[in-house]
C-alpha cells in the first residue's frame, strides 16, 4: 500500500510541477489538494486497518553491488509519516488561500514531492536509498527557494553535506561490501566515515554553527519557507542521523560531539528566538531549536519522548503559521495563539515527557514575546485563515478535562500577563542581526578561503611563473638561439663553408675510425 | 534475431567519413549552404546512431571482452593486420561522442560552416575508429590521425588569437604520438611472430626486463600526453580556455578521452611486475593533477577554464578507477562517462550561447541569465546533474567507482573526493554568478532566451539523462 501512496504522490507532484500555465491556477490547485486529501484518506484507512506490506524494487541487479529501493508499511512507519502528511495538507491549504502566491500549483507540487521523498527516506534500509532521497529533497528545496542569496547558500551547504554522505557511504560500501544499514550497524567502523556522516547530518539539520543558511531562508515567502522548514532538508538531516545512530553510537567521540552540538544549538536557537527582533529570524530560530530538541531526544533514547516529537512538530508548524498569517490581523491571531498555547499547556499537564514539556514551556515564553512585539503594530484587519487555524487547533487539542483543570486557567492567565510585555523588560536588547554573517564568514575563512588561496598561489607560481615564464619561455629562447645559429651557419661565407667541411670530415672520421676510438 | 553482416563495424567509421567527403564536394556559397551542411552532418551522425542501436540489440551484455571482432589484412610482408571490435564500454562511449556532435552542432555552426562540418565528421570518423580498434596498429593509426583534423579545426574554426598556442598543442601531442609509434614498433619487433597483437594481449607478451621498461614507459607517456596531467596540462588548458566554438571546445576536450580509453584497453591490471611501479607513479601524479587543476578552476574567472578543470578532474577519476586491479567497475566507468560526456556537452553549448549573447549586447556576466527562464532552467538542471545530484547515471556509477577506490586506496579516495567537491563548487559558483539577480535592474537590457526548439531538444536530452539514472541501457531499450 505504501508504494501505491508513494507512486500516487510522485505522479501527482510531477503533473502539478509540469504545469506552467497562468490560467486555472486556483482550480488546478484545488484539484491537487483534493487528490492529496484522497491519498491521505487511503493512508489513514490503511493505518486504521493495520495494513502491512513491503515492496522492493531491484535498482541495480549487479552481483557485485546490488541496490534495491525498499518500501514497507507498519505501525511505526504510519506514525512517522503522519505528521508530514498533515503538514503537507495544511501547507497546500495555505497556498490556496494565499493571494500573493502566483505559482500556487508549483508550490503544492513541491510540497507533495517532498512528502514522497520523506516516505522514501523513512522507508530506507540501505545507504543508497537514504542518499537518493536526501538528494531528491535537496533538489526540491533548491526549486522552492526563490531568493538568490538564500538559494546559493542552501545549495552550497547541501552539496557539501551530500558529498560528505556520498563519501562516507562509499567508504563503508568499499570496506564491507554492503549498503544495508542493519548489516553495517553490526560492524566496527573506521572513524572517518562516522565523522563525515555526523557532520553531514549536523550541517543538514542546521545545528550550531551551521544555521546561517536557514536564517537566510527565513526571509523568503511563507509558503515556500513552510516547505523548507517542515518538509525538507532539516527533516532529512534528522532522519539520516536517526537511521545512522546505531552506527555512530559506538564511537565515543562522535557521541560527545553530537551531545555538545545539540546543547549548543538548543541554547543558541532558543536564546535567539527570545531576543532576535526580526520576526522571520525569530521563527527560524524556534524551528531550528525544534530539530536540536529532536536530536536531543534521540540521544536520550527515550521512546515516549520520541513519540511526542510528531505532535510537537505539528504544533510548531501551526504556531509558526499563526504568527505569520496573524501578523497583520491582531484579533484573530490572539484567538489562534491562545488556543495553541492552551494545547501546549495541555500537553505539559498531561504528559510525562519532561524534555518535550520543558521545551514547550520555553516555546510558550517565546510566543508570548512575539505577540508582545506584534502588539506594537497597529493594524486591525481580520483574516479567515487565522480563524481556521484557531478552529483546527481547538478541535485537535481542547477537551473538557482541560477546561476543568485549574492549572490550565493558571497557565492561561500567566500567558496573558506575558502578552502585556512586562516580563520581557529584563531581556537584553542585543542587536543580533550579524549572526548570520559571522557564522558564514567563519565557515568561509575556515574552509573556502584556504582552498582559494592555495589555488591562486599554485596558479601564480606553477602555471604562470614556472611553466609559462620559465619553462616555455626557456624553450622558446633555446629554439630562437638554435634558429639564429643555423641561420648564421647557412650564410654564404668562407668561414661557414670551412665549418661545414670540418663537420663533414669529423663525421667521415667517426664512421671510419669510430670503433677504434 | 538477425545476425549482423561482418563488415558492419567498418560502416560505423565509413559513414561519417563519407559524410566528410560529401561535404568536401559541396559548395558553400549558396543561400542555404549552412542549413544543408548542418542537415548533412546530422544525417550522418543520426545514421550512425541508428546503426549503434542495432549493435546494442545484438550485444551480449554478460560476455567479457570485445565482440563482433573483424580483422582485415593490411600488409603481407611484414604481416600486419588490423582488427576491430566492440563491447558495452566502447559502445557507450561511441554513442556519447555521437550525441555530443548531435547536441552541439546546431549551436556551433556560425561561420566557416563547411570547414567545421567537414573536419568534425572526419574527427568523428577517426574517434569512432579509435574506439573500435582492437589491435595495436589500428589503435596507433587512429590515435595519431585524430591530431590532424583537430589541429585544423582549432586553427581554422577555434578562433584562437595566439597561433603559437596551437603549435605548442600540436607539437606536444605529436611528440606523444611519436613515442607511441616507437613503442608499437618495438612491440611488433619483439613479438617475433605473425600473430595479430590484440590490445588485451600486450600485457601478456614476454619481454626482457629492460624492454618492458622502455615499451611500457613509452606507452604510458604517450597515453598520458593526451590527458592534461600536471605539469603538462598547460598545453591543453591554454587552448581550451581560448576556444569560442562549442563544438571545437568539446572535440578538444574529447581528446583526453583517447588517453583514458587507451589506458583502459591496455589492461594495466595485468601489467608486468617490473613496471608496476610506473603505475604507482602515475597514480601519484594523477592525484596531484586532479587537486591542482580543481583548485585553479575554483579561482579562475573564465567559465571555459572552469569547465575544463571539471572535465579534467573527471577524466582523472575515471583513469584512476580504470587503473584499479579489478575489472568489475569497467561498465560503471562506461555508464558514468556516457552521462558525463552528454552533460558537459550541453553545459558547454549553453555557456557558449551565454558568451556569444554577452558579447553581442556587451553585458556583464553577473546575473545574465536571470531574465531568461528557459536558459536558466536548463543551466541549473545540467549543473546540478554535473555536480553529482541524482539526476543522471553519473550519481550511482560514481558511487560505485569511489567505493572501489576507497577499498583499494583510502588516501587516493579522499583526494578524489576533495577534487570532486572543489570542481563541483566551482561549477555551482559559476551558475550563481550567472543567476545573481542583485546586479540586474528591472527593465534593463538582457540577452535573448534560447528558442523553444532548443528548449525541447535539450529537454529531451535532460529526460534521457533522468532515465539513465535508473539504468543507462534503458535509453537504448536494452
Amino acid at each position: 500500500m505504501i508504494i501505491h501512496i508513494f507512486i500516487g504522490l510522485l505522479i501527482l507532484g510531477l503533473i502539478a510541477f509540469s504545469y506552467r500555465g497562468v490560467r486555472f491556477q486556483r482550480f488546478f490547485t484545488f484539484l491537487a489538494i483534493l487528490a492529496v486529501g484522497y491519498i491521505g484518506w487511503i493512508f489513514y484507512t490503511s493505518w486504521q486497518n493495520n495494513i502491512t506490506d513491503s515492496y522492493s524494487f531491484l535498482w541495480l541487479s549487479s552481483k557485485y553491488y546490488p541496490v534495491s529501493l525498499n518500501f514497507f508499511s507498519g505501525e511505526e512507519i504510519y506514525k512517522q509519516v503522519t505528521p508530514f502528511f498533515i503538514i503537507a495538507a495544511i501547507s497546500c491549504l495555505f497556498v490556496l488561500g494565499n493571494k500573493q502566491e502566483r505559482q500556487k500549483l508549483n508550490i503544492i507540487a513541491l510540497a507533495i514531492l517532498n512528502l514522497a521523498a520523506i516516505i522514501m527516506l523513512i522507508c530506507g534500509q540501505n545507504t543508497l536509498q537514504l542518499l537518493v532521497a536526501t538528494c531528491f529533497i535537496d533538489v526540491l528545496g533548491f526549486c522552492a527557494i526563490n531568493d538568490m542569496t538564500a538559494r546559493r547558500q542552501y545549495i552550497f551547504y547541501n552539496l557539501l553535506t551530500d558529498l560528505g554522505l556520498f563519501t562516507a557511504f562509499a567508504m563503508l560500501w568499499g570496506v564491507y561490501n554492503t549498503n544495508q544499514l542493519q548489516l553495517l550497524a553490526d560492524k566496527s567502523h573506521n572513524s572517518i566515515p562516522l565523522y563525515l556522516m555526523l557532520i553531514s547530518a549536523i550541517f543538514k539539520a542546521g545545528l550550531f554553527p551551521f544555521q546561517g543558511y536557514y536564517l537566510q531562508i527565513a526571509a523568503i515567502k511563507d509558503s515556500r519557507r513552510n516547505i523548507i522548514s517542515f518538509l525538507s532538508t532539516p527533516i532529512a538531516g534528522f532522519f539520516i542521523l536517526w537511521k545512522l545512530i546505531p552506527l555512530i553510537s559506538g564511537n565515543t567521540i562522535c557521541f560527545q560531539i553530537l551531545s555538545i552540538e545539540v546543547i549548543l544549538s538548543l541554547a543558541w536557537n532558543l536564546f535567539g528566538g527570545l531576543i532576535t527582533e526580526n520576526l522571520n529570524n525569530k521563527k527560524m530560530h524556534i524551528n531550528l531549536s525544534f530539530y536540536a530538541l529532536a536530536f536531543f531526544v534521540i540521544l536520550t533514547g527515550k521512546e515516549q519522548e520520541f513519540e511526542c516529537l510528531g505532535k510537537l512538530l505539528i504544533l510548531q508548524f501551526l504556531l509558526d503559521n499563526v504568527l505569520q498569517y496573524g501578523r497583520k490581523y491582531l484579533l484573530a491571531q490572539y484567538a489562534a495563539v491562545i488556543l495553541l498555547i492552551s494545547a501546549i499547556i495541555l500537553i505539559i499537564l498531561h504528559s510525562p515527557q519532561l524534555i518535550c514539556s520543558s521545551y514547550l514551556l520555553i516555546l510558550m515564553l517565546i510566543a508570548g514575546g512575539v505577540m508582545h512585539q506584534i502588539q506594537k503594530e497597529q493594524i486591525e484587519e481580520q483574516n479567515i485563515f487565522s480563524l481556521i487555524l484557531a478552529g483546527l487547533a481547538a478541535s485537535y487539542f481542547i477537551n473538557e478535562e482541560m477546561l476543568q483543570s485549574l492549572a490550565f486557567w493558571g497557565y492561561l492567565v500567566g500567558f496573558i500577563i506575558l502578552l502585556t510585555g512586562y516580563p520581557y523588560h529584563w531581556l537584553p536588547s542585543i542587536k543580533r542581526t550579524s549572526t548570520i554573517d559571522i557564522c558564514s564568514k567563519w565557515l568561509y575563512l575556515l574552509f573556502v578561503a584556504p582552498i582559494e588561496f592555495l589555488g591562486r598561489i599554485l596558479w601564480l607560481t606553477i602555471d604562470f611563473l614556472i611553466i609559462e615564464r620559465t619553462f616555455l619561455n626557456g624553450l622558446s629562447k633555446c629554439c630562437t638561439i638554435l634558429q639564429v645559429f643555423f641561420e648564421r651557419i647557412h650564410h654564404l661565407s668562407i668561414r661557414n663553408a670551412l665549418l661545414f667541411w670540418l663537420l663533414g670530415l669529423i663525421i667521415i672520421s667517426y664512421c671510419l675510425y669510430g670503433e677504434k676510438l | 534475431m538477425m545476425e549482423l553482416a561482418p563488415h558492419m563495424l567498418l560502416l560505423l567509421i565509413l559513414i561519417p567519413f563519407l559524410g566528410f567527403v560529401f561535404l568536401l564536394l559541396t559548395r558553400d556559397n549558396t543561400k542555404n549552404s549552412v542549413k544543408n551542411i548542418i542537415m548533412a552532418t546530422e544525417f550522418a551522425v543520426c545514421t550512425n546512431i541508428m546503426l549503434l542501436g542495432r549493435f546494442f540489440s545484438q550485444l551480449d551484455l554478460e560476455q567479457h571482452g570485445l565482440q563482433f571482432l573483424t580483422t582485415y589484412s593490411w600488409i603481407e610482408k611484414p604481416k600486419i593486420e588490423l582488427a576491430f571490435g566492440l563491447d558495452t564500454f566502447s559502445l557507450m562511449l561511441i554513442l556519447a561522442v555521437h550525441v555530443i556532435f548531435l547536441v552541439s552542432l546546431p549551436f556551433a555552426v556560425k561561420k566557416n560552416a563547411k570547414m567545421l562540418g567537414c573536419l568534425s565528421l572526419l574527427m568523428l570518423s577517426m574517434m569512432t575508429g579509435f574506439l573500435l580498434s582492437a589491435d595495436i596498429f589500428s589503435f596507433y593509426i587512429f590515435f595519431a590521425i585524430q591530431l590532424i583534423p583537430l589541429f585544423l579545426l582549432i586553427g581554422s574554426v577555434g578562433e584562437i588569437h595566439k597561433p603559437r598556442w596551437v603549435f605548442r598543442f600540436f607539437i606536444y601531442n605529436f611528440i606523444g604520438t611519436i613515442i607511441l609509434f616507437l613503442s608499437v614498433c618495438a612491440l611488433y619487433y619483439y613479438q617475433k611472430g605473425d600473430d595479430i597483437i590484440f590490445l588485451r594481449n600486450v600485457a601478456r607478451l614476454r619481454l626482457h626486463r629492460s624492454q618492458e621498461y622502455w615499451i611500457w614507459g613509452g606507452l604510458f607517456i604517450a597515453l598520458i600526453s593526451r590527458i592534461p596531467i600536471w605539469p603538462f596540462h598547460y598545453w591543453i588548458a591554454s587552448i581550451t580556455s581560448a576556444i569560442e566554438n562549442p563544438l571545437v571546445f568539446l572535440q578538444v576536450n574529447l581528446f583526453p578521452l583517447t588517453g583514458v580509453y587507451g589506458l583502459v584497453r591496455f589492461c594495466p591490471k595485468t601489467v608486468p611486475e617490473s613496471v608496476s611501479y610506473l603505475l604507482i607513479g602515475l597514480e601519484v601524479i594523477a592525484a596531484i593533477s586532479m587537486l591542482f587543476i580543481a583548485m585553479i578552476g575554483l579561482i579562475n574567472k573564465d567559465n571555459r577554464y572552469k569547465l575544463f578543470s571539471f572535465i579534467t578532474v573527471y577524466y582523472i577519476i575515471y583513469l584512476l578507477g580504470a587503473l584499479l586491479p579489478t575489472s568489475r567497475i569497467l561498465l560503471n566507468i562506461g555508464y558514468s562517462l556516457f552521462a558525463f560526456l552528454i552533460i558537459i556537452s550541453v553545459l558547454e553549448v549553453l555557456a557558449a550561447y551565454v558568451r556569444e549573447e554577452q558579447q553581442k549586447y556587451n553585458l556583464h556576466l553577473y546575473g545574465i541569465i536571470c531574465q531568461t527562464p528557459r536558459l536558466g532552467l536548463l543551466y541549473a538542471f545540467f549543473t546540478l546533474a554535473a555536480v553529482g545530484f541524482p539526476l543522471s547515471a553519473l550519481f550511482v556509477n560514481n558511487f560505485v567507482i569511489l567505493s572501489y577506490v576507497f577499498n583499494y586506496n583510502f588516501n587516493l579516495g579522499i583526494m578524489m573526493m576533495l577534487a570532486l567537491v572543489i570542481s563541483s563548487a566551482s561549477l555551482l559558483k559559476e551558475l550563481y554568478l550567472l543567476k545573481d539577480n542583485r546586479y540586474v535592474q528591472p527593465g534593463s537590457l538582457c540577452i535573448m532566451d534560447i528558442s523553444r526548439k532548443a528548449l525541447y531538444g535539450l529537454g529531451i536530452i535532460a529526460i534521457l539523462l533522468l532515465i539513465s539514472f535508473f539504468n543507462p541501457l534503458l535509453i537504448l531499450g536494452v
